[in-house]
């Protein structure tokens, strides 16, 4: 399981996010999991790349999956039309 | 007007004409399938794009027609001869609510007009459940389209977002969950087809697009305004769901095939549509899965299948005239610079030059005639749309009227056809009102009861010729004259031609008519007929006998820029003369100056040609050649020969406006340049044919 380290997910963000995803993929086996415990907002641009992972991890058959994710990202992930996309989101 | 309301206003008129003429076509010729079909997609383009500018009471009127029309195609209703004329007053109806819409003008008439006239087409429609419908009418702003639900139109949209897009600061869910306030979004899917894995993925790039359906009451500028922001940084497309013309072309509109088919299947899998609303050609071939998107026609409701093939039947392309005006003032440009090397290549004596030369002629006529023809539009068109009206200014004099059209294939430049329709419009009226008579005084005459009105249009000499015969009174030459005397408008005892007297209808302020009429009888009308006429460079004559009718003769130029001339000098000018004008060249032999003896014709094959001396005539310097020549004329049914000093042969001519101060010299229409540098001035045949005349006279 990777902490998310971040308040808030945004497109200021994702670079660094990108950079630390591309790490835990590379060394993820079996499943990627990641905690959503301290993010309290998210964005399009930070979805958008979490999409990115689930499709790296799909090619590797590696699952994906979301954890304790807070209700104000769920909301934004409704809005976006993603909720259903993600493991882990309701 | 903005471009777009302007295109829909000009699509819908075009749509009305075709209605109209599928209407009188059929009321002339019996019921036939095709103007049934040509009719029904009149309707059906008009509500699609009416819904498109959110024209609910023209999407509301139009549906119910476009139910009634449906019925009749799939034969479920005969059309009748009081369902035509039932149509025919819905045309006109929707003309009118569509311009009440555009200006915000619908008033209490128009909506009780509109709901007499639904309750009309109701009454012929067999379908119970639109019987329901009944009510929905402009008054009630309420869209039939909508019953299924009270809250409003389903819309599609479809965005993508452009690679940069992030750095907009935009952030589009605010904008999707704005769609909530506006409306509901019913279904929602984001298109992910696009984003690349980790390793390939650049975190500040956009990837994603959105597809949504979504229902309100506001219109399709309203949910374009909630884009307003970043319309630059998205594609996007609005569309009403059941409209599946504008489904068609967004997906048309989607360039590559797999692309099409991928978004195909994306949008059947995720519920936006139902397989059975793509019937494209492309999605005959199979999806990657190896499944097949179903491209058979469905139902007799869905009109796809037709409109389909008639689109590429007549494929058209709209393009602004200023456009193609530009082309040809190029082009013109081009005439003049190959003429300067055609002199260059003569001075130089290269013949491998002048060869050159003559092909780029030769390319430069031909690439001007096809630019021309895109101008060139059939009159037979805007003739149709005439008979509608000699059948209602018939109806209403209680005259009983065969109207003729002939030569409706001739092509006349779509400007000057515009334009001529008016003043042709009100002619036919004239004949209508004051030449044909009632039946009664028609028998009495011993004439047929019916009274015949011919409308014709051919080429003749350059021209195209309009003409309107009826078989009527003919024009009373004695009541012009007593009129014109009492107005002032010609002395008492003056001594006028026929053809004088007849022209004297064309002045202001004469009508002979006993009656002011609605149609005809204010003495305004003619002298603007004559006015838009001359506007157009055109002229028009009248001939008449009285008890047997009359005929009025238009003759328009096929208002070119450039024209093919012929070149001549007369002293120390050259001149150029409108080739089609031209009859025959001949030498002005010393036997035929000795016949003459100093008069101004000559016996040309045992007929009179009467002469002008364009040396004397425009006072021109001695002439330094020892040969005379005379061009032969004619316009119309006169002739005139041109004395002139040298022939120098044809010459594509570029006609340049003289400026101000010369824009009155009679019997000159312009000026063109050679490829010398040298001016040549344009010959205004007719009217130095008129003035020879008068002087003969």
């Amino acid at each position: 399981m990777n902490h998310l380290e971040y308040e808030k997910l945004t497109i200021y963000e994702v670079e660094s996010l990108h950079k630390e995803l591309l790490k835990w993929i590379a060394t993820a086996t079996g499943s990627l999991q990641l905690d959503f415990n301290r993010v309290k907002i998210i964005d399009i641009a930070a979805i958008q790349l979490l999409l990115s992972a689930q499709k790296s991890c799909a090619e590797k058959s590696c699952e994906f999956e979301l954890l304790n994710v807070p209700p104000e990202v769920n909301q934004t992930m409704q809005t976006a039309g993603c909720a259903n996309l993600f493991k882990g989101c309701a | 007007m903005s471009e777009e309301l302007k295109l829909f206003l000009e699509d819908s008129s075009e749509q009305l004409n075709f209605m109209e003429t599928a209407l009188i076509n059929m009321q002339e010729h019996g019921v036939n399938e095709e103007d049934i079909g040509a009719l029904f997609r009149a309707m059906h383009t008009i509500k699609g794009t009416a819904g498109m500018f959110g024209f609910d009471d023209v999407v509301g009127f139009a549906h119910i027609a476009e139910n009634l029309l449906s019925e009749v195609r799939s034969q479920k209703i005969p059309l009748t001869t009081e369902m035509i004329t039932l149509f025919l007053l819905c045309k006109d109806h929707t003309e009118a609510l569509i311009n009440a819409s555009i200006e915000h003008t619908i008033d209490n008439e128009l909506r009780t007009n509109n709901d007499h006239l639904l309750s009309e087409l109701l009454k012929y429609s067999s379908e119970d459940d639109s019987k329901e419908r009944l009510s929905p009418s402009v008054s009630k702003q309420e869209n039939p389209l909508q019953v299924d639900s009270s809250e409003g139109t389903l819309w599609h949209i479809s965005l993508h977002l452009k690679p940069d897009f992030f750095s907009t600061g935009m952030d589009i869910l605010n904008l999707i969950a704005f769609l909530d306030k506006l409306g509901s979004v019913t279904n929602k899917a984001i298109v992910t087809d696009a984003i690349p894995s980790l390793d390939k993925y650049n975190p500040i790039q956009a990837y994603i697009g959105y597809e949504l359906q979504f229902i309100t009451k506001s219109t399709q500028t309203e949910i374009e305004e909630v884009f307003e922001f970043v319309l630059d940084d998205i594609e996007l497309t609005i569309f009403q769901v059941n409209d599946k013309n504008q489904l068609d072309s967004w997906i048309d509109s989607i360039s590559s095939v797999e692309a099409k088919q991928s978004k195909i299947k994306f949008l059947i899998t995720n519920g936006f549509f139902a397989k059975a609303d793509f019937i494209t050609e492309e999605s005959v071939s199979p999806t990657p899965q190896g499944e097949k998107v179903q491209t058979t026609l469905l139902s007799a409701e869905d009109t796809k299948g037709t409109v389909k093939k008639d689109q590429h039947k007549s494929f058209s392309l709209r393009v602004d005239s200023s456009k193609i005006d530009q082309l040809i003032n190029q082009m013109s440009e081009m005439v003049i610079a190959n003429a300067k090397i055609a002199q260059r290549a003569d001075i130089l004596d290269d013949s491998e030059l002048s060869e050159a030369t003559t092909i780029m002629s030769d390319m430069l006529e031909s690439v001007r005639s096809s630019v021309m023809n895109i101008r060139m539009v059939q009159v037979g068109d805007s003739f149709t749309k005439f008979r509608r009206i000699v059948g209602d200014v018939a109806k209403k004099l209680g005259k009983e009227i065969e109207f003729i059209i002939n030569g409706g294939e001739t092509e006349l430049d779509k400007t000057v056809v515009e334009k001529i329709s008016d003043p042709l419009m009100h002619m036919l009226r004239n004949s209508i009102d004051h030449g044909i008579e009632l039946p009664e005084e028609r028998k009495a005459a011993g004439k047929p009861e019916k009274g015949v009105v011919t409308l014709s249009a051919y080429p003749d000499a350059g021209m195209i010729v309009i003409k309107i015969t009826d078989d009527g009174k003919g024009l009373d030459k004695t009541r012009i004259l007593e009129k014109a005397i009492a107005k002032g408008m010609v002395s008492a005892n003056s001594d006028l031609s026929n053809k004088e007297i007849f022209n004297l209808i064309f002045a202001a302020g004469l009508s002979t008519a006993d009656q002011v009429s609605d149609i005809s009888g204010r003495g305004v009308g003619m002298d603007v007929v004559k006015r838009n006429i001359e506007e157009l460079r055109g002229t028009v004559e009248i001939d008449s006998k009285e008890g047997k009718g009359s005929t009025f003769t238009i003759r328009l130029p096929l208002t070119l820029a450039i024209i093919d001339g012929f070149l001549v000098q007369s002293g120390d000018t050259k001149y150029i003369i409108p080739l089609e004008m031209i009859q025959e060249c001949l030498e002005l032999s010393p036997a035929y100056k000795e016949h003459m003896k100093g008069n101004h014709f000559i016996n040309l094959r045992d007929s009179i040609l009467p002469l002008l001396d364009v040396r004397k005539y425009f006072s021109e310097g001695e002439s330094k050649c020892e040969r005379e020549n005379i061009v032969v004329l004619r316009y119309g049914d006169h002739k005139m020969g041109l004395q002139v000093d040298e022939l120098y042969g044809e010459f594509q001519t570029v006609i340049k406006p003289l400026g101000d101060l010369f824009v009155n010299v009679a019997g000159i229409s312009g000026g063109t340049i050679l490829g010398s540098g040298e001016i040549a001035l344009i010959f205004d045949i007719p009217k130095l044919i008129e003035q020879k005349m008068r002087q003969a006279n």
